[in-house]
């Protein structure tokens, strides 16, 4: 097995130049475009810059197409990293915080892909492949004692609980993180009614679809964690700080749900509540910096 | 991987050609790039992982090797016996032999040490050897707790734990290990026992008869 | 949604009526459950916080929150009042909610409004409409079909000249909500069961050949057989293991071995192991020879006040008065000369004795014990004779697990129900007016500001278009998000 999980640092390896190719190609994407629409606003008196003036510019749509195709192989190498590393450790990675964040890199690249692919829109892939390349550097500044696969402890020593409770984890993480960068378009595109960008209402719904996935998600780690607590210490629900972190993510997203059949709430205020939200998955997902409690030898040392 | 850049690039040839893409490359010559593009990377990740020690990665955690492998020949080792003669593992070749690895600081060593002894009791007479190695322990301690729980066994001392730590890096207390008459490991335990444990544990390398008349399997 | 519609019945007038009207339209209000729970979400983030190094870093930072910092750390957010009132808020919200929501869902379901009006239509975000070179009839037909392929259900009505449709799929998922709501009250239910009807010791401490009694009113004791922590050849730890014999008012019932993770069941009571210790078997007996206790005491639960580094325990004899203090030798040597006097070695335990009841106070001796040596010390005779091992155990009896087992069904169910199948709905007319022989099709769904409902939607026009063989046009408005009046417009619509 040892084989295995030096093949699964190489594809991590992999993996992160896909990334940061694919976070060069969407930000030349992005900031071509907003240099072209400057130039456009300042030669063109009476033309407006509209969808259809990509058409006189191949330059950044071949940028965002190259950025999709090193997406794709970012999830695909990070996909395989997971997998290798799984066949390593006869689990999912749950063990310390390279594994989980490795199998973060994957999910998230993989559903932004997914969700590039459904809504036929590239413009988002600047702000997620930003997180994922973020991701990346913070799993090469983790000490190279954690790329080695650890035997569990006896607390975590429940394979498919733990392997489910950490997947809906990472699930509901990368769909946050994809609703916080439509959010974030969406504001933009509110105030600044940017034409290259995709219409509010989708990113809107990129927003709301993302978490309509994430929040039932959440709410499986939520429960899937009680269930293990119960098995381990004898108490579903104990108040550790781990626990009520993502308790109180889920409200916020709680929050963002009821908002948006609330008239004067839905559109700029659910959308700064979905930021909140994602400020929060980050607490929640670096608690381990700040907590002490069950969740602390989740391997941050 | 060939394959998905091949249907994602043909999904999105409509969207393209909508924003006015001059000459859209063929599928073929897609594919290709796509490949070649894959190939780069991977290149590009054998220079970044090999900086980054690709070559160190996979030997800790589970795949970390410290004691002689169950199956292998037993490697030597030297300990200091209360006389302060000089002992080799190897002097008991031939014999069955149990290595106690214990420390009287250690309190679960402490407490099993009794069940040791009434396990040796038993196992004695069969031609099993005890040798139960302090680590880290004043000699002086060591011995007045062996003599305390009428200990008839070997005690050994390696008080700075240089001397067997070579060949038998010792992480656990305590540890035990069951080598037969030839020399090879047969068994490992990293737990306290039971006398009752001991006794089942020692079977492994007990000579065929004798295991047969006071098996308790 | 938001608003309750109460009936308005002739008595309104009544003070009371209003003032019950206005606390039910209170809980009712979708805008009263989003502060509900926000304040809820504020309390478990400060309630969080109170559990992280956050509020130091604060008043690191800026050292005036001292006070407030101290006063945060020291405030039991998840047992304190306003929590508990937010969470009783919320549950009478989510009652009250769920009993206005539920006539309205229920109609939505069953008895649909099918007649819709063309200005419904022309007003959607998105609708489209076609000249059908067919009769109402097989129009309809055709369009109830490629509907039905889409799993919706179609219904319709006939109004004058034209046919009114009402198509939606996925709305048994808008029940969902209500197992959902139900279990958010449900789980709160299951806490306060297991709080006022089970019990929870944290620190139940048998060492190795000892029973002990479980209390609680359920006549269990349990004995130790004994306790195994085993390891990995690096030092880390593979499992802890204690093998149990339980006791029913002294029958043996069970016999079982517990690990991490595998805890041990017996009726309403369970017990998980946690973790583990040393302890020190011993043996009393009076000058006579009659035993006054045999039993192992576990160290480490208590620190000697003389050498906090050594692991000690207390034996407590009430018929003699007496209470002995046993303390081990140190764990870490390295670290125990300044305190440590004694220099105690392994094989020995040192005892401390003291008068207790009428006896306190008394002059008492101390002693060193060597193991397997009897003693006399103070008119009883003390014999350590030798060290074992406990298991600390937490003991739980929770009667409120099979409700919190069946609200985690319901909430984790009933979310994805709602979130994963969601409620599409479809509105058409079917106009015969124009020529004979020839249907006006005008069709929109229910999704304003829905980009997938309207996405669906463009799929439903799509199978239309080919099963009929006719161009439908599809109408789109702007973005509603945009259209505000002050905007300086940079897009043309």
């Amino acid at each position: 097995m040892e084989g295995m999980v030096r093949l699964s640092f190489y594809l991590f390896a992999a993996a992160s130049i896909a990334v940061a190719a694919a976070w060069v190609c969407y930000m030349v994407y992005a900031v071509g475009f907003i240099r072209l629409r400057r130039t456009a606003l300042a030669t063109s008196t009476g033309m407006t810059v509209t969808g259809s003036s990509t058409e006189h510019v191949p330059g950044p749509m071949s940028a965002a197409r190259f950025g999709s195709l090193f997406g794709w192989f970012a999830a695909v190498f990070a996909g395989l990293s997971v997998l290798t590393r799984a066949i390593a450790s006869h689990r999912g990675p749950y063990s310390n915080m390279y594994e989980f964040s490795l199998a973060f890199v994957f999910v998230l690249t993989l559903a932004y892909m997914l969700f590039e692919r459904f809504y036929n829109v590239r413009q988002l892939g600047a702000i997620v492949m930003t997180i994922a390349l973020g991701m990346c550097l913070y799993l090469w500044s983790l000490p190279p004692r954690m790329r080695e696969v650890d035997a569990l402890n006896p607390a975590l020593q429940n394979r498919p609980l733990m392997t489910l409770h950490v997947s809906a984890a990472i699930v509901a993480y990368a769909t946050f993180a994809v609703s916080f960068a439509a959010a974030i378009l969406f504001l933009i595109q509110l105030r600044k009614n940017v034409s290259w960008l995709p219409s509010a209402e989708m990113l809107d719904d990129i927003g709301f679809r993302a978490v309509t996935i994430g929040f039932p998600m959440l709410a499986l780690v939520l429960i899937l964690g009680s269930i293990w607590a119960h098995q381990a210490w004898g108490a579903y629900w104990s108040w550790d700080p781990k626990e009520t972190a993502a308790l109180f993510t889920w409200l916020v997203y709680g929050v963002y749900l009821h908002t948006r059949s609330l008239r004067g709430w839905r559109g700029q205020r659910s959308a700064i509540i979905l930021l909140i939200g994602f400020v929060a998955v980050g607490f929640t997902y670096y608690g381990n910096y700040f907590f002490g409690g069950m969740h602390a030898y989740g391997g941050v040392n | 991987m060939a394959e998905s850049i091949d249907a994602h690039s043909g999904g999105h040839v409509a969207a393209d050609n909508e924003h006015g893409d001059h000459s859209p490359p063929t599928r073929r010559k897609q594919a290709l790039a796509g490949l070649g593009v894959a190939a780069g990377i991977l290149i590009l990740a054998w220079f970044v992982a090999g900086r980054a020690g690709l070559s160190d990665v996979g030997k800790g955690g589970i795949n970390t090797s410290l004691l002689p492998k169950v199956g292998d020949e037993a490697p030597d080792f030297v300990a200091v016996s209360p006389m302060g003669d000089v002992v080799h593992l190897s002097d008991f070749k031939g014999q069955p032999v149990w290595l106690n690895f214990w420390g009287a600081w250690c309190p679960p060593c402490r407490a099993e040490m009794p069940d040791i002894q009434a396990a040796y009791e038993q196992l004695g007479p069969q031609g099993l050897t005890l040798l139960a190695i302090s680590l880290g322990d004043k000699p002086s301690e060591a011995i007045n707790f062996a003599e305390l729980n009428g200990v008839t066994f070997d005690i050994l001392l390696d008080p700075d734990r240089s001397l067997t730590s070579p060949t038998y890096p010792i992480y656990n207390f305590p540890t035990h290990i069951f080598i037969d008459e030839n020399g090879i490991v047969q068994k490992i335990v990293l737990a306290e026992m039971s006398a009752d444990q001991a006794i089942e544990a020692a079977q492994s390398i007990l000579p065929e008869q004798t295991a047969s008349t006071n098996t308790r399997q | 949604m938001a608003q309750a519609t109460l009936e308005k019945r002739g008595f309104r007038n009544s003070p009371l009526e209003t003032i019950v009207d206005r606390i039910w339209r209170f809980f009712c209000s979708v805008r009263a459950a989003v502060v509900e729970i926000a304040i809820l979400a504020v309390l478990v983030l400060i309630g969080t916080l109170r559990g992280s190094s956050v509020p130091r870093w604060i008043a690191d930072a800026i050292p005036a929150t001292e006070g407030i910092v101290d006063r945060w750390y020291g405030w039991d957010v998840f047992h304190s009042m306003p929590f508990m009132l937010i969470l009783a808020i919320l549950t009478i919200a989510i009652t009250v909610c769920t009993l206005n929501r539920a006539p309205g869902i229920w109609r939505t379901i069953n008895e649909p409004t099918i007649s819709t009006t063309r200005g419904f239509i022309r007003n959607a975000d998105v609708s489209a409409n076609a000249t059908i070179a067919q009769p109402v009839e097989s129009s309809l037909d055709a369009f109830t079909t490629s509907l039905k392929k889409k799993r919706y259900r179609v219904l319709s009505e006939e109004h004058g000249d034209a046919v009114h449709v009402y198509a939606d799929k996925n709305r048994w998922a808008k029940l969902a909500t209500f197992p959902f709501h139900l279990a958010l009250i449900l789980i709160l239910i299951g806490g306060i069961v297991g709080a006022r009807y089970g019990f929870k010791e944290n620190e139940f401490i048998i060492p190795e050949g000892s029973v002990r009694d479980v209390g609680h009113g359920t006549g269990l004791s349990v004995k130790l057989d004994q306790f195994s922590d085993s390891w990995r050849e690096d030092g880390t730890a593979a499992s802890y293991r204690s093998d149990l014999v339980l006791y029913e008012n002294g029958e043996e019932v069970k016999r079982d071995s517990i690990t991490v993770n595998n805890p041990m069941s017996y009726g309403t009571t369970t017990f998980y192991q946690t973790s583990y210790g040393q302890a020190a078997q011993m043996r009393i007996t009076d000058l006579d020879g009659n035993v006054l206790y045999e039993d192992a005491t576990e160290l480490g639960i208590y620190r000697s006040s003389t050498n906090p580094d050594a692991p000690a325990g207390i034996i407590t004899l009430p018929q003699s008065n007496l209470r002995l203090n046993v303390i081990a030798p140190d764990e870490d040597r390295a670290n125990a000369p300044m305190l440590d006097t004694l220099n105690l070695e392994s094989g020995q335990m040192y005892v401390q004795i003291r008068g207790t009841g009428p006896d306190a106070g008394a002059e008492m001796q101390d002693a060193v014990l060597v193991q397997g040596v009897p003693q006399e010390i103070n008119g009883i005779v003390v014999e350590f004779q030798r060290e074992t091992r406990f298991t600390l155990l937490q003991v739980a009896s929770n009667p409120g697990i099979p409700i919190f087992w069946a609200a985690s069904f319901l909430l984790v169910g009933g979310l994805f129900a709602t979130f994963y199948f969601p409620h599409r709905r479809i509105r058409a007319i079917l106009d015969r007016s124009g020529e004979p022989g020839v249907t006006q099709i005008a069709l929109a769904p229910l999704a304003k500001r829905d980009w997938s409902g309207q996405k669906d939607f463009r799929g439903v026009v799509e199978d239309l278009q080919r099963r009929l063989q006719t161009d439908f046009v599809v109408n789109e408005r702007a973005s509603t998000y945009l259209e505000r009046p002050a905007k300086p417009a940079s897009n043309s619509a």
